[in-house]
């Protein structure tokens, strides 16, 4: 019978580690991926979130106008309820003279720094603007919010 | 083994482990270079910038200046991002107004959450006729008001 030379032993010691270094490094680097490939995704979620809440919330504003009236020359004054469910920034204010087809832009930013004409949620708040009206004219005014909503009332001096 | 292949195999002893080095450094730096590349250009993809563009009419009037029949739009940026007026078009007819006849607010770059500004454009407008504008941005958004010409 024929009898095949036995396996030659191990030698003693530590184990080598050759290969090691590999596994580690691809195991490294797959967190690293996945690491980034979930971040991007979560801030991409993030993103889509936040502009669902914009979109919400701009629908959300609802501003009634429930006075303008002019007491004296070159002033007028408006007068808003906020009925939505969060505070609103006017941030300008256009008056058209239907009469005359002019368009005329009242930036409230630079009249009521820094933020315009804040109405909170269920407040009524009134407000003056310069400009130079005309008795007998009609007016649409037009307030303009942060989210660029506007609500709309007409009026005659 | 004769003395010569002992020296051969001896010489060879240390060839694999630098090769497997360099194979796993040229991978590894491969790999992450394309990590790097589709992650710059996932952030910095226009759709997905194109996709936070939000613009808002605050108004927009048709009116006479020097005897040309001129139509004014005044925009607002509500969103996060900085938005570039590219061109507007006006419907009907339909068409893109060409260069020439902004007065006003060509290449308008507005500031993101509040930046504001007209555009004015040279536009035969008929009275009492009904127009879709539409602004377009460099992104490639597509903003459209309806506004009806003064009798």
């Amino acid at each position: 019978m024929r009898s095949w030379p036995s396996r030659p032993a191990r030698p003693r010691g530590p184990r080598p580690k050759r290969g090691v270094s590999t596994v580690a490094g691809a195991l490294f680097f797959i967190i690293i991926a996945m690491t980034i490939i979930t971040g991007l995704l979560l801030w991409s979620m993030d993103t889509q979130r936040r502009m669902n809440d914009l979109d919400a919330r701009r629908l959300s504003q609802n501003i009634v106008i429930t006075d303008v009236s002019f007491p004296d020359t070159g002033v007028v004054n408006i007068t808003v309820r906020n009925e939505g469910p969060e505070p609103v920034l006017l941030v300008a204010v256009w008056i058209i003279d239907k009469t005359d087809n002019t368009h005329t832009r009242i930036d409230l930013e630079e009249a009521y720094p820094p933020d315009g004409v804040v109405v909170n949620t269920g407040d009524t708040e009134s407000f003056t603007v310069d400009y130079d009206w005309t008795s007998g004219h009609t007016y649409v005014v037009k307030v303009i919010t942060h989210l660029g909503r506007a609500f709309v009332r007409v009026a005659s001096p | 083994m004769s003395a010569r292949d002992r020296r051969l195999a001896r010489g060879r002893a240390g060839v694999s482990p630098v090769v497997s080095d360099v194979m796993i450094t040229a991978v590894v730096v491969i790999c992450m270079s394309a990590l790097l590349v589709w992650t710059v250009s996932y952030v910095r993809d226009p759709a997905r910038e194109a996709a936070m563009e939000r613009l808002a009419f605050e108004d927009v009037w048709f009116t006479e200046e020097g005897g040309q029949k001129v139509v004014k739009v005044y925009v607002r940026n509500y969103g996060p991002v900085e938005i570039v007026v590219d061109r507007v078009s006006v419907e009907p007819p339909g068409v893109i107004i060409p260069d020439a006849d902004y007065l006003e607010g060509r290449g308008l770059r507005l500031e993101p959450s509040g930046g504001h500004g007209l555009i004015a454009f040279k536009f035969s407008w008929g009275p009492g006729e009904v127009y879709y504008i539409k602004v377009f941005t460099r992104r490639g958004s597509r903003f459209e008001v309806m506004a009806v010409a003064p009798s």
